[in-house]
């Protein structure tokens, strides 16, 4: 057989086994269809303490509310009498309670352009633990820009300390894909604790909130 | 970069393979290239010309743990669910490595009729991507943290490194003697692009927590330095981006001012007759990243409770704002940043070993042989090829046998072994036809049958005008 000739048949063999050419049965289309739906758990906005001293260092003007009570405890009747004397505010709750905190935070998380981009669905525990010896109630609310509630909040009455236990109090806000554009929309946070206006409270008896999301995340093209 | 480019670009090395071990064209000498594999190669020629870009053209990737056939293959399982699969088998020893060379041009020429002297310059273009797989990032990202509290993700598995330059070489080859010849190639690196996150360390947690219910850790010693790369992200996306992309690389195949040295070390020794020992030691080189540097370092500690929230706020606190001040105290405190300090990276270092006894029937056509060595139609052997990377030495082994079936053609076979493959069966002919010589090898052919199902694969093939001895002194 002539050079030239075996030369161009091994050429073409070899060509013809070209990469291209094995490759039939794959679809690299389907990178089009990669979703990463990974679920991230992660704790939220929590109080550390919040003392009765700190509640009522809050009502008054001068904030110094609590260093005018010499004893350990005081009661709820006298209190009152003292922050309307102090000229206090919101001293009002409903069922006659008195309110000691009444505060709204800016609180953007929710509406962070990564998070409008991919969150899919979540799910919101709060968790209140209480040594008041008084009974009361926090709310919380998600609040949009304009400070419209979005859904019902969170809504946890709290019992008065008995056996010298800690109170724990818990809520929890679902939303799935059909509601979670309403979380999308908070733009801050309201609280609201309100305590019962009878019986005796001690002054470093405290609350705290703690909290955490399970957020379920869509990521794709 | 989208999250689908990353996947695709980490498949991608598996069409266009060979991880730098280049077995078949190794001290295959009827082809002038395997001078760029030893420098002492064993070539005899009066000269030779690689034909520009279609010389020295040579492609492969290899990765161990999945194939692109495991990813993309054209069945009724969701992609997702194949990505969660690989996601739970790979290890973050697996790595997925690619590389690519053209040569721009390449010429050697002996220095004089006796062939004591032989050289060879030229320059190519060269693409090495060396990535492990990012086991614990890639689970973070695929799954989450939830499930895994308490579990640290190693920040170490992040490890890549990528780089895309032009190599301008020299090479001088010397016959010490009859049994001996050495060679040394002087190398002038220009970096086009440059990725480095190696050495990596640090650990993300999720921990239970009695403050909060959990608390976040980072304890981080981790870098990604680039060069070349951020000039190309800045190129608007309007449709003519790959032109874009394309012209700013070609400015940068001489004049990129990332510049480096290097050299490469060879002999070809001849112990007794029918036996012959070569040897090099390629790329010991480094290259200073000076331009277009942008790195992105996480260095330190940070523990991430929450959003501690402070009811009636103090004097000066605006509540509205409370998001916002929080957000820039934790950027303030993560210890993140972004800088443009220069660095250096050395480059993948490449030994190569080899014992061939040569037998058969002795050729005789030509007037001139450089040695008597070269007579004989059959060679057998091992080689040792091992290439530095950034977690250790890769090493693998080459039986080998080739043959000289007619004065035109020349073929070789191999059988390599290595952390890729143990099937790969890689076949390679350099032909003739007067002056002009055509080459073509491919390993691991078997994986070419089927290339989605291969782990490893590698292309090479050129053209080269090639003349030879023609009897007397030119």
């Amino acid at each position: 057989m002539p050079a030239r000739k075996i030369y161009r048949i091994l050429v073409m063999v070899f060509l013809c086994s070209a990469p291209g050419a094995c490759m039939k049965d794959v679809d690299f289309d389907q990178v089009n269809d990669l979703t990463l739906t990974p679920e991230v758990e992660t704790g939220l906005v929590y109080v550390d303490t919040l003392t009765t001293c700190d509640m009522l260092d809050g009502l008054a003007t001068e904030k110094t509310l609590c260093s005018l009570i010499p004893d350990e405890t005081i009661g709820m009747a006298e209190l009152h009498t003292l922050l309307e004397l102090l000229g206090g505010e919101n001293l009002n709750g409903p069922a006659g309670r008195i309110n000691v905190v009444d505060e709204e935070v800016g609180f953007n998380l929710f509406s962070e352009p990564y998070v409008i981009d991919h969150l899919e669905e979540a799910s919101l525990v709060f968790e209140v633990g209480s040594t008041l010896d008084v009974g009361g109630r926090l709310i919380l609310m998600m609040r949009d820009e304009n400070g419209n509630d979005l859904g019902e909040g969170v809504d946890i009455e709290l019992k008065p300390l008995s056996a010298g236990e800690e109170y724990i109090g818990r809520d929890t806000l679902e939303y799935s894909s059909e509601t979670i554009e309403q979380l999308k929309k908070t733009n801050r946070m309201y609280i609201r604790i309100d305590l019962d206006g009878s019986g005796e409270i001690d002054k470093n008896a405290y609350l705290r909130l703690k909290s955490m999301g399970v957020f379920g995340l869509n990521i794709k093209k | 970069m989208k999250l689908q480019h990353l996947l695709l670009l980490l498949c991608m090395p598996v069409f266009y393979i060979n991880a730098q071990n280049k077995p078949l064209l190794y001290d295959f000498t009827a082809i002038p290239q395997s001078l760029l594999l030893n420098p002492a190669a064993g070539v005899d020629n009066r000269w030779y010309a690689g034909v520009p870009l279609l010389s020295g053209v040579q492609a492969g990737a290899g990765s161990s743990g999945f194939s692109v056939y495991d990813l993309f293959a054209d069945d009724e399982v969701s992609f997702n669910d194949k990505v969660g699969k690989l996601v739970r088998r790979m290890s973050p020893g697996d790595v997925v490595s690619t590389s690519q060379q053209a040569e721009l041009f390449n010429i050697g020429f002996k220095g004089d009729w006796t062939g004591r002297d032989y050289y060879s310059f030229g320059m190519y273009q060269e693409t090495d991507a060396f990535v492990y797989w990012p086991g614990d990032l890639a689970v973070l990202a695929y799954d989450g943290n939830k499930g895994h509290i308490g579990e640290k993700f190693d920040l170490g598995h992040l490890d890549v490194t990528a780089e895309m330059l032009t190599v301008l070489h020299f090479g001088w080859r010397r016959k010490v003697s009859d049994r001996l010849k050495v060679g040394v190639r002087a190398k002038w690196y220009s970096g086009m692009v440059n990725i480095h996150a190696s050495g990596n360390s640090g650990y993300f947690v999720t921990e239970y927590d009695p403050v909060n219910f959990y608390v976040h850790r980072i304890l981080a010693d981790v870098a990604l330095r680039t060069s070349g790369y951020q000039s190309l992200e800045d190129i608007p996306r309007d449709g003519n981006e790959g032109k874009e992309v394309w012209k700013e690389l070609r400015s940068r195949m001489l004049f990129s001012g990332n510049f480096g040295l290097g050299m490469d070390l060879g002999l070809t020794y001849h112990p007794a007759k029918q036996w012959t020992v070569t040897a090099s030691l390629l790329d010991f080189g480094f290259v200073r990243h000076t331009e277009d540097v942008k790195n992105y370092t996480l260095k330190g500690s940070y523990d991430l409770e929450g959003v501690e929230l402070f009811l009636n706020p103090a004097e000066g606190e605006n509540p509205e704002e409370y998001w916002e001040d929080l957000k820039d105290k934790i950027e303030d405190q993560l210890p993140y940043e972004k800088n443009a300090r220069k660095y250096t990276t050395r480059r993948a270092y490449k030994m190569y070993g080899a014992v061939n006894y040569a037998f058969g029937i002795r050729r005789n056509k030509k007037r001139y042989y450089l040695t008597d060595y070269e007579n004989y139609i059959n060679n057998v052997g091992a080689q040792l090829f091992v290439v530095n990377r950034p977690k250790g030495p890769l090493a693998s082994i080459t039986a080998f046998y080739s043959r000289k079936l007619t004065g035109f053609l020349e073929t070789k076979v191999t059988y390599t072994a290595d952390r890729y493959s143990q099937t790969n069966i890689g076949g390679g002919l350099a032909a003739r036809m007067g002056n002009v010589q055509f080459y073509l090898l491919a390993d691991d052919i078997p994986g070419l049958l089927n290339l989605a199902k291969a782990n490893y694969g590698a292309v090479q093939f050129g053209f080269n005008y090639i003349f030879p001895h023609s009897g007397g002194p030119f």
